[in-house]
């Protein structure tokens, strides 16, 4: 490198060790008050807890859970719930937005506005709002666990909906089947109505963005793909299936992925409504427990990297083999 | 107005006929008292000015435009100028096909399944004959070593000639040619007009817009030329290119031998 | 055979033909087009009908519109506008010394000027002296109600309510987006340092909850300060909220860069202009104008976001109505809180849309 450009590029390489410096700098001071506030508190630290009992009940798990169970296993029913109610919310909101999206391409009529109004007005009321308007709604309109009602072997009522629950009793499988208990339901599995709340309002908040992509999708194909299609006889939903939509799903489909990813991060707000996600449990009973939040917290964003991650991984591969189909 | 989904050309063996077509976008007069009558096993080239009318006089004749006035019967199809039904559309695209000047080919299909989507899905035919009707065409057209390559992988000619077997596959009683030459880089104008000169040859009605005239005086039976609209001047091709009438006809072939 | 046609007159242009369709027919095919539409439709309408006509029992019919406490709303039927109104107060200011609330209003007003100026898009409001007003404003609003000097203090503690999210929605907006485009620019560096730092902090941002930023600030952040410094919950929160947004407006930054073509900077570079001229005259213009309409999304964004303070002990707008309804006065029926969060569905939707056919006009105006 001669010395001139050496000269050009100093500066550079100056900034760059200064910037490093003071972010170093800010990141020693950091951790070293938070390792002095830490000890003035007498906190513990490390990961040390995941092992102990975590000493409350969880209303709603996929797995086997007590009192008696690790913090271990807490974080991961709190996981799996996360998960539970990301891919309700997920299916839900796919199937309404395909709807809505049809419905704004329709020609100019009630279909066409109903679906414009639906769009407008859930996409600019907050989430949050929907979220406790639902909870607080649907709690109300619920009946009593007295006047449950009751189709096939599923309890609705305001505690939840209840569904049977296969186990193993006596060495063989058995169906339990939910029943009133005086003021309560035993048995089953129970699906909370915090988790109806949160898919409600996570699916139509979302259906409304999720419907602008694949109409975009759809109108991004060239208008003479369709007249293709007509000259060679094919016509309206079959042209449609065979030929717009698997164009449209081509441009669509990263969009949608990274909805899919908001979705999954706005499941959190199930801390202001109390369903215990990994928001709730983890970011809160846990980190309020141990009084251990910097690890608790970590342990959060941690999750939520890894299923944005895990979102994204699933689209790129979809993306690729729909690529691959077009022969690019 | 009614539609009739059965027949197919007049008894005196006319596929298309249009009579008084007049057609608007918005405001603009875009086709006027359009008279044109083409017999079975006729070849039509139109040519004109851009802006003249010529592709919106093709797409009328398969229900892609619609028009406000006139009369128009194509294979024994009449259609009504306020409202084209469903039915209609159907009737008419099964009888006839179009290639376009951009190839329109599907490009999440293999050439094959480009090839057998229509006859398959549009017009019931089973798959094993669809299929026999490909690899037909294909020959035809020189491509039968294409058949699982993408529309991407091939070169504009290529393409252009997948989209006439395409056409050809789905077995129509009049093909309509909207400048399908004029996307595609000269050395590859050649095979396409080859492969529209051996169809020619066959007896198949075509309806071509074009400006390549010296193809246009081998293949044609008459010439249509357009200008602002209308007709202004139909006739043989001798007389189309050596005795031109009407002045704007004059000037327009002056323009095209000058370069 | 095949005559010789030559047209001798050539035909004029003639006005379109006005649809000799009967109206009822015409009426029909707009509304009507097929069976499915139609039944659609129709259920549409059904539908609409039977929900508005609950919605106008319990909204209007039913409604009770006076009164200071649950008392005023008996029973579990009919909207409880009493609460709304009563409160009005708490849900414009939150808890705001009654003396001091002239300092409030003028922040109303002189935002609600500003943002007419925007609109209206008269000549002084050129692009860059809009977003120097969105930066200057919440700074001056910031000064205004905190007081300080002959001002008495008024602690953030005691704002709430629309102040309270209007504040926030403005210095979000006002810190996020500067500190966006540096991000922007920072990914676009030659400087492998400030590439990667950016690039890990916007990635970073992007892949976890708003809700797990805002409940590390408000419980973790103090862990990191020393001892000395007492940073109170607003500010942690405001700088979370910019922070978060920060990162999306840097993805939005970053595409409008993109957008600006290498042929700009080419010509740029050969008139003779510096890199750093170049990027200040030529590109940044372009990449700015180009998403403004992307950035009032982030703006209607930042609006709905407000709401997650509630959920960490944020006196905002919705915060506000929450409490309202715990509060000993109206605890009780549960239509109350309804009312509340139908009043607050009603407002927050009129400001969105509104904001979001300013954007779509934006976009239309390119």
């Amino acid at each position: 490198m001669s010395r001139a450009v050496f000269l050009e590029r100093l500066p550079g390489y100056v900034g760059q060790a200064v910037l490093l410096a003071v972010v170093g700098w800010l990141v020693w001071r950091g951790v070293s008050n938070f390792q002095s506030n830490a000890r003035a508190l007498g906190l513990s630290a490390g990961y040390g807890f995941l092992h102990t009992q975590a000493g409350f009940q969880i209303a709603q798990s996929l797995i086997a859970f007590s009192p008696a169970s690790s913090y271990l296993d807490a974080i991961i029913v709190a996981a799996l719930n996360t998960l539970l109610v990301v891919a309700l919310a997920s299916v839900l909101s796919t199937l309404i937005a395909l709807c809505i999206a049809f419905g704004r391409l329709a020609p100019p009529g009630i279909v066409r506005g109903a679906s414009s109004i639906y769009v407008e007005v859930f996409r600019n009321i907050p989430l949050l709002l929907q979220i406790l308007f639902w909870y607080f709604s649907a709690i109300a309109l619920l009946p009593g666990v007295s006047e449950s009602l009751e189709f096939g072997g599923v309890l609705l009522n305001n505690r939840g909906l209840f569904f049977p629950r296969l186990t193993l009793m006596h060495g063989a499988l058995a169906l339990d089947l939910p029943h009133v208990n005086g003021f309560d339901v035993g048995g089953g599995f129970a699906l909370l109505p915090e988790l109806m709340a949160l898919t409600a309002g996570l699916s139509i908040y979302n259906s409304t963005f999720l419907a602008e992509i694949f109409r975009a999708g759809i109108l991004s194909v060239p208008r003479g793909q369709s007249e293709a299609a007509a000259s060679v006889g094919l016509s309206g939903v079959r042209a449609a299936l065979l030929i717009t939509l698997p164009q449209a799903l081509r441009v669509a489909l990263p969009a949608a992925g990274g909805q899919y990813q908001t979705l999954a991060k706005a499941s959190s707000l199930a801390a202001a409504i109390g369903y215990p996600d990994i928001m709730q449990i983890v970011g809160g009973t846990v980190a309020s427990q141990t009084s251990q939040a910097l690890e608790a917290m970590t342990l959060v964003v941690l999750l939520y990297a890894a299923i944005n991650l895990f979102i994204a991984l699933v689209v790129g591969l979809a993306n690729r083999r729909l690529q691959k189909r077009e022969g690019r | 107005m009614t539609t009739s989904s059965h027949a197919t050309s007049d008894s005196n063996g006319t596929i298309v006929r249009m009579q008084g077509i007049n057609k608007w976008y918005g405001a603009y007069h875009a086709l006027r008292d359009v008279d044109v009558q083409v017999a079975s096993g006729e070849r039509i080239v139109i040519c004109g000015p851009s802006g003249s009318g010529k592709s919106t006089l093709v797409r009328t004749v398969n229900l892609l435009e619609p028009f406000q006035q006139g009369r128009l019967r194509v294979c024994g199809v009449e259609v009504d100028a306020d409202e084209i039904t469903r039915a209609a559309r159907l009737a008419v695209n099964r009888r006839v096909g179009m290639v376009f000047q951009q190839f329109n080919l599907f490009p999440h299909m293999t050439v094959l399944q480009n090839l057998t989507v229509g006859p398959v899905w549009g017009a019931g035919v089973g798959r094993r004959e669809a299929l026999e009707r490909a690899h037909l065409y294909l020959q035809r057209v020189g491509l039968m070593d294409q058949t699982h390559k993408h529309p991407a992988q091939l070169s504009g000619g290529q393409q252009q000639r997948v989209a006439i077997a395409r056409t050809l596959c789905t077995r129509p009683q009049l093909v309509l040619f909207d400048e399908p030459t004029a996307s595609l880089d000269p050395e590859m104008v050649s095979e396409v007009l080859q492969t529209m000169e051996s169809l020619a040859g066959e007896g198949m009605t075509m309806m071509i817009v074009t400006h390549e005239m010296g193809f246009a005086r081998r293949v044609a039976d008459r010439m249509i030329f357009m200008d602002q609209g209308q007709i202004i001047e139909t006739a043989r091709p001798d007389d189309f290119f050596e005795r031109p009438q009407s002045p704007r006809l004059q000037s327009f072939l002056g323009q095209l031998l000058s370069h | 055979m095949t005559t010789h046609f030559v047209r001798q007159t050539p035909i004029d242009p003639r006005a379109a033909p006005v649809a000799a369709i009967a109206a009822p027919v015409r009426w029909r095919r707009a509304w009507f087009p097929t069976p499915l539409m139609s039944l659609l439709s129709l259920l549409l309408l059904a539908l609409f009908a039977l929900f508005g006509w609950r919605f106008f029992q319990w909204a209007i019919v039913q409604a009770h519109w006076l009164g200071t406490s649950s008392e005023a709303c008996p029973g579990d039927t009919g909207a409880c506008w009493a609460f709304v109104i009563a409160r009005w107060k708490p849900w414009l200011v939150g808890n705001y010394p009654s003396s001091q609330l002239w300092r409030a209003w003028t922040c109303f007003a002189t935002f609600a000027l500003f943002w007419t100026w925007v609109v209206r898009r008269s000549h002084a409001a050129s692009l860059q002296r809009v977003l120097l007003g969105f930066i200057l404003l919440p700074v001056a609003f910031f000064l205004l109600l905190i007081g300080g000097g002959p001002l008495p203090v008024v602690v953030p503690t005691r704002w709430g309510g629309l102040l309270l999210t209007l504040v926030v929605t403005l210095a979000t907006f006002a810190t996020a987006l500067p500190i966006g485009l540096c991000l922007a620019l920072g990914r676009r560096s030659r400087l492998p340092v400030a590439r990667w730092l950016c690039g890990v902090f916007v990635e970073g941002m992007r892949s976890v909850p708003l809700l797990a930023v805002l409940f590390i600030a408000a419980t973790l952040l103090p862990m990191f300060l020393s001892n000395g410094m007492n940073v109170d919950l607003f500010s942690r929160a405001v700088i979370a909220f910019a922070l978060f947004n920060a990162a999306l407006a840097a993805e939005v930054f970053r595409g409008g860069l993109q957008s600006v073509g290498r042929g700009q900077l080419e010509a740029a570079t050969t008139v003779g202009l510096s890199d750093f001229a170049a990027l200040r005259l030529i590109v940044l213009p372009q990449a700015v104008t180009a998403v403004v309409p992307a950035l009032v999304n982030i703006m209607i964004a930042v609006i709905k976001e407000t709401t997650l303070l509630s959920v960490i002990g944020v006196n905002d707008l919705l915060g506000a109505v929450e409490n309202g309804a715990k509060s000993p006065d109206w605890i009780g029926e549960s239509n109350i809180l309804t009312s509340g969060h139908v009043f607050l569905a009603l407002a927050y939707l009129t400001v969105c849309y509104g904001l979001s056919r300013y954007s779509r006009r934006l976009e239309v105006r390119r």
